[in-house]
């Protein structure tokens, strides 16, 4: 199966959240009830984070100028790496890599341990205390499989979300770059192609990517590569040792105690 | 035949308490250490696991320290003992062991005192793995509880996983070597289980065999010495 992506192109967006209600309307993710549940920032993002019940948001930058507010919109959800930081960290071996590339939880297995949640560069994964379970964004993989589009690209009314086979929506996202750069947009970065050694969601950041709050050069935590260095030294280690003490006890076959010193004299 | 009270009755119920949580702790954790390993178990199996695993932690920290609060002169004297300045027999010792462990039938270990300077080298390694341990699991517990609600930040959580995991193989591999030694594997300590999981107590010819002037000293004061 060919790999596929997700392109988002932030010069087109217009922070709409439709993306983020046919998300939750898909799966049937809840919203909160209760009245005041999020707290106001003065913001239009809302939530202001992904969530266990909330797999992409619209992040806001609003920026003040000498003339109203310079807008920043990012699309925030799994990124859906193929160094996937969750998956390594993962101890039970629920995160996996798809063929298509999309980053998976599976929750039949997940145990709520939270390593990936801590191991994601990002801080996608998202911990949710009734279940003991960890959620994030799967690319609709249930969609995908029957031929259809990720809810979130389905219902963008402007087509900053475009979705296909990802050596097309690289090409697609170079050619974006060049119309942007050519309408006056300097500092537009594509992010994704090469970061973590390819994402299966690709950006188009027409403001530069700190403007619109990506990570510049992300990569897995050094400590989550040490790690994952140790599984393999500790089964050398504990293999060293067995073949050591076997070692040991061979030597020892046969063996008979030297005669002890002689005893001193004991007062009684 | 004379025998030599070596384990009291304390000694050796801390070490079965800890020996039950040890390979509780060990068993339990080598399921989410090898992903492989609990592939193929059903969820409520590992959460069991988790669960025995917090229980034998809870052992494995709490017992020591209820037995150093029972007996702390004991605990205090035994570490009195751990930091004293080598002997010439000591170093001896240390410089003996590994070709020991190869060519017992060839190589004649020096006398000791009550404890031999290998096994200080090893108790000390070991408690201060356990410790490493002890203290990475409690953030690792602690920063998921949702009952305490603290919140680490994930950088520290990312050290403590590796902490923890780091410390398990090196607390492990001393294990493996502590019971090869300890239960009598290796041909020369036949006989030492008993000290920990039978009565506590070492024949003369054991007891001079491996610690040759506590020996001496024991059988001199007679104090815990038994005819048997």
């Amino acid at each position: 199966m060919a790999e596929m992506a997700i392109f988002y192109d932030a010069s087109k967006c217009t922070a709409c959240k439709g993306c983020q209600v046919a998300c939750k309307q898909w799966k049937q993710l809840p919203s909160p009830l209760t009245a005041d549940e999020f707290e106001f920032t003065k913001s239009y993002q809302s939530p202001l984070e992904v969530s266990p019940n909330t797999w992409i948001i619209m992040t806001f930058d609003e920026v003040d100028q000498e003339i109203g507010v310079e807008w920043n919109f990012m699309r925030r959800a799994c990124f859906h790496c193929s160094d996937a930081a969750c998956e390594q960290a993962c101890p039970v071996g629920a995160i996996s890599k798809k063929d298509n590339g999309a980053v998976v939880i599976d929750q039949e297995k997940c145990i709520g341990c939270q390593y990936c949640t801590n191991a994601c560069p990002f801080d996608i994964p998202k911990w949710e205390e009734a279940d003991n379970k960890t959620f994030k964004c799967w690319l609709c993989q249930d969609r995908l499989a029957n031929a259809r589009l990720p809810g979130c690209v389905t219902t963008c009314p402007t087509g900053a979300l475009t979705f296909g086979e990802r050596t097309e929506m690289v090409a697609a996202a170079k050619t974006a770059l060049d119309d942007v750069k050519a309408r006056g947009f300097d500092k537009a970065e594509l992010y994704g192609v090469d970061e973590l050694e390819g994402m299966h969601v690709l950006f188009l950041a027409h403001r530069g990517l700190e403007a619109h709050g990506l990570v510049r050069d992300p990569k897995v935590p050094d400590m989550i590569e040490f790690w994952q260095l140790l599984k393999p030294l500790g089964g050398v280690a504990f293999a060293a040792a067995v073949g050591g003490l076997g070692l040991s006890y061979l030597s020892g076959i046969g063996y008979k105690r030297e005669e002890p010193d002689e005893p001193e004299e004991v007062e009684k | 035949m004379r025998y030599i009270q070596r384990q009291s009755k304390h000694a050796r119920t801390v070490h079965w308490f800890h020996t039950i949580a040890c390979l509780s702790l060990f068993i339990t954790g080598l399921f989410l250490y090898v992903p492989a390993f609990a592939g193929g178990l059903d969820v409520g199996v590992l959460q069991a696991g988790r669960l025995i695993h917090r229980i034998a932690a809870v052992i494995f920290i709490g017992v020591p320290l209820i037995g150093t609060l029972v007996n702390p002169k004991a605990v205090a004297h035994k570490f009195k003992e751990y930091f004293q300045a080598w002997t010439p027999e000591d170093k001896e010792f240390m410089k003996k062991f590994l070709p020991y462990m190869f060519a017992p039938k060839k190589v004649h270990m020096p006398k000791q005192d009550r404890y031999k300077s290998g096994q200080k080298v090893a108790d000390l390694a070991a408690i201060v793995f356990s410790m490493l341990i002890a203290i990475s699991g409690a953030f690792m517990w602690i920063g998921v509880s949702p009952t305490l609600n603290v919140e680490f930040s994930a950088s520290l959580m990312r050290f403590m996983y590796f902490m923890h995991d780091g410390s398990m193989i090196a607390l492990g591999v001393l294990l493996l070597a502590h019971i090869f030694v300890g239960a009598g594997i290796f041909q020369p300590y036949r006989g030492t289980l008993r000290l920990m999981f039978g009565d506590g107590k070492i024949s003369e010819e054991e007891a001079r065999f491996h610690w040759g002037f506590w020996a001496e000293d024991e059988l001199k004061s007679g104090k815990n010495v038994t005819e048997e």
